[in-house]
């Protein structure tokens, strides 16, 4: 969740780099600022690091842009999550479609890339987690990221996901109850 | 973890309540510094081709001085139509008028035959409704002679000819009678 000082820092940032001299500063603080969390909201939806990249710069060329256009009254880290979160989704039904399998058909496409992970250890609780996250759906799958590992408030997934608060609440705990049934049951 | 998220979870019931889990993904080293490098030096070079482009782009499709505001006017005076040039005699207007002289013409000579055939060749019948008198004062204005005329319906009586007068005529002319058939 941003802090206030986030948020006019933000300002800033829009406002500096709507002028062409500082146009290029503006942005390398933007990159800074927002890197991690955006690539780690994107990794956690396509596993693969090389995958996390590509979709991360396109993201933020994305935003080079089209920061121009950014409207003031939305939230910047929220018009980024959701840029972030749209060209995930793309990249994803473009794979599955590529590899002719129906988006929330295969649980397997994703669990697959995770055992091929050179880490990964499938008594270790942490990559149970994952295993359990990658079975559920895209969209189930996007709102426990968001709320568990982002702790973005509903109302800013609201903003992100362009659904309601309560629907999302909803849909965390069926999300929830899932992860938690798979953890049981491994 | 946040403190909202983790009453959450605790009134879910949820095995995660409490459970401090992070991703267990690594990341090469030095992946964030790097990439923030990359995409600055992504985002100057696209500038960078892009003022280029432009600038190449006015560099080699320069146009002379004051192209633009001259160019309407250029433009008008091709697209303009000819002032069609001068002649002397016109054969259109004449080709015309001549059509119209010969239609005249015929015309002209059409109605005069009928018209004056009409006159001058009167039927039967319209003669003989005219009175006699008129005739025979026509005829001696005219200077026609009696023999010339159809003796049909024609009465001698007036002109106080007796028979004798009639046989001397005869007698002189000839007692031809193929001339009044």
């Amino acid at each position: 969740m941003p802090e206030i000082e986030d948020q006019i820092s933000d300002v800033a940032i829009v406002s500096a780099f709507r002028i062409e001299r500082t146009r290029e500063s503006a942005f390398t603080s933007l990159v800074r600022k927002y890197q991690e969390r955006l690539y780690w909201h994107i990794r956690r939806m396509v596993v693969v690091h090389e995958d996390a990249d590509d979709i991360l710069q396109n993201v933020f060329i994305k935003v080079w842009r089209n920061l121009d256009n950014f409207r003031e009254e939305s939230n910047l880290y929220t018009w980024l999550y959701r840029i972030a979160t749209n060209e995930t989704l793309s990249w994803i039904e473009n794979q599955k479609r590529n590899a002719a399998l129906s988006i929330d058909a295969d649980d397997a496409f994703f669990e697959d890339k995770l055992k091929a992970q050179s880490d990964f250890d499938p008594r270790n609780i942490e990559w149970k987690l994952q295993q359990a996250v990658c079975r559920l759906p895209e969209k189930q799958k996007l709102v426990f990221n968001l709320r568990y590992f982002d702790e973005m408030p509903y109302t800013e997934m609201a903003g992100v996901l362009d659904t309601s608060a309560g629907a999302l609440k909803a849909s965390y705990h069926h999300a929830l109850k899932k992860v938690e049934e798979f953890l049981k049951g491994v | 973890m946040n403190k909202e998220i983790a009453t959450e979870l605790e009134n879910a019931g949820s095995l995660l309540a409490g459970m401090d889990i992070k991703t267990p993904y690594t990341v090469p080293v030095g992946y964030f510094s790097d990439f923030e490098r990359e995409i600055s030096s992504m985002v100057a070079s696209e500038e960078r081709i892009r003022n280029a482009g432009s600038a190449r782009l006015n560099e080699t499709y320069a146009v002379p001085d004051n192209y633009f505001e001259t160019l309407p006017a250029r433009v008008m005076k091709k697209v303009a139509p000819p002032k069609p040039a001068a002649r002397l005699i016109d054969f259109k207007w004449i080709r015309f008028a001549a059509a119209a002289v010969l239609l005249v013409a015929i015309g002209l000579g059409m109605s005069n035959t009928l018209f004056t055939k009409g006159a001058t060749a009167p039927k039967r019948g319209d003669i003989a409704q005219l009175d006699e008198r008129d005739i025979i004062e026509y005829l001696g204005v005219a200077g026609s002679s009696v023999a010339s005329l159809d003796p049909v319906g024609f009465s001698l009586d007036k002109y106080n000819l007796d028979n004798k007068d009639i046989v001397t005529y005869l007698d002189q002319t000839g007692w031809d009678t193929d001339n009044y058939n």
